[in-house]
């Protein structure tokens, strides 16, 4: 039980690390593709990609973290779960290929036709692969997954709480993205950035927020296990929570206090994450299969668990000493805006 | 064996059933031991491979879609390293 258990934590914490810094990082190219034209965006444009160039990378270590420790440690449900949900996993998959190439090869478009398309790329991918990984979430929560597999490959997770939490995940990136964009701006001192992510960070949290409120009615509705566990006991004081610090962020953005900002918008998400995991215990597949019979044998858990203890060891001290290196700016590189290839900007 | 498990199989044993020579041949021969070699075990003994293959029906989709997205990016690879080696490299100021 202890070692179901402690893997269980270890998948949250997974979870939750992607849906912070993962989703922070496919939010700020969802900035990216609403920044409008080629002149006006390209001052918005130039911000995410100086903001994202240091991290982006190590963002993504915990989509790996979180698919190695679901296939080792809860194999009985990653059979299923793969089986049933394919489609949204692969277009993700493909999402996060077509991202990265088109990011990294950005700075060598050299004809705004070259730039327009890579960045395109890069933006739609960046609101693909939240709003796919949403979706498999959605389709798990509301118990779309049958736990000897084969679920519908289709319907399975465009039912309207999939599609919600993948709206939902495209959202929350987006909250974090603006609020971590605005801090970094104010550190570029570049008082026209910080305004413009101002009120991006002011009205996605809104938006953000009535999505959250207005989404356990949908829950309600279609999956009344899950809200029940989202309304009572622990998963209620994780909903509060989340509530509670999405309302201090709102404020503290509001007062132009975007350092703390970043880890109150952190924690609304984080909580939100934790607490969909505690309404849900103890089913992985809700009404279908428990944590416990998903989970593979002790001796598997127990060297996951040493494993990961291991690799934590040099992943965290890594990890802390690439985001106080970013918050301290020095790894900032000079500011450029985006237009056509920024080579040509340079020059 | 399951049809899909076959027809996987069919779709890759053609391909090298010409001999080639010296360790390459060799490495060919290994991994046609240890794939051919075992079936119709997955996990030898213990699980066979058509109890291991998946159910869901898109995976040639999955499979013909990603080898293109592969295919498109070598291209554009290819044709970006092409234009980066014909241009003069860049002094870095500053």
């Amino acid at each position: 039980m202890f070692l179901e258990d402690a893997a269980v934590a270890v998948l949250m914490l997974g979870v939750t690390a992607y849906a912070v810094l993962g989703g922070a990082d496919f939010g700020a190219g969802f900035w990216d593709l609403t920044a409008g034209g080629a002149r006006r965006g390209a001052r918005v444009r130039g911000m995410v990609k100086r903001s994202m160039g240091p991290v982006w990378e190590a963002n993504h270590v915990w989509l790996i973290f979180v698919l190695v420790i679901f296939w080792t440690a809860f194999p009985v449900a990653f059979g299923p779960v793969m089986e049933t949900l394919y489609v949204p996993l692969f277009l993700a998959a493909v999402g996060i290929i077509f991202r990265g190439a088109a990011f990294a090869l950005r700075g060598e478009a050299a004809t705004i036709e070259e730039a327009r398309a890579l960045g395109a790329a890069f933006a739609l991918s960046s609101v693909l692969v939240p709003f796919c990984f949403g979706a498999t979430i959605g389709a798990i929560a509301t118990g779309q997954v049958p736990a000897e597999g084969g679920g519908d490959a289709i319907s399975s997770w465009t039912g309207l709480v999939p599609v919600y939490v993948g709206v939902l995940a495209v959202a929350t990136g987006a909250y974090i993205a603006a609020v971590f964009l605005a801090a970094d701006s104010v550190r570029a001192g570049l008082p026209d950035l910080v305004r413009a992510f101002r009120v991006r960070a002011l009205g996605a949290a809104v938006v953000t927020g009535l999505l959250a409120i207005g989404g356990l009615f949908v829950v309600r509705d279609r999956a009344p296990e899950l809200y029940d566990g989202l309304t009572s006991g622990p998963g209620l004081a994780l909903v509060s929570a989340s509530a509670l610090a999405g309302r201090v962020t709102l404020v503290l953005v509001w007062r132009g206090r975007y350092g703390p900002a970043r880890f109150t918008s952190a924690a609304a998400v984080g909580s939100l994450v934790v607490g969909w995991f505690v309404a849900q215990r103890p089913d992985f597949l809700p009404g279908e299969l428990s944590f416990a019979d998903a989970a593979a044998g002790d001796a598997t858990l127990t060297a996951l668990l040493v494993c990961v203890a291991v690799g934590l060891l040099i992943l965290v001290p890594s990890l802390t000493v690439l985001y106080r290196l970013v918050l301290q700016g020095r790894l900032d590189t000079e500011f450029h805006p985006i237009t056509a290839g920024d080579r040509g900007e340079r020059e | 064996v399951a049809p899909p498990t076959s027809a996987g199989l069919a779709l890759v044993l053609p391909l090298r059933r010409h001999r080639r020579p010296g360790v390459a041949g060799r490495v060919d021969r290994g991994l046609d031991r240890d794939e051919v070699g075992r079936q119709p075990w997955i996990v030898y003994e213990v699980m066979r491979t058509e109890e291991a293959v998946t159910g869901a029906d898109g995976v040639p989709v999955g499979y013909a879609a990603l080898a293109l997205t592969y295919l498109g990016l070598a291209i554009v690879a290819f044709y970006l390293l092409r234009r980066l080696a014909g241009r003069p490299p860049e002094l870095e100021v500053g």
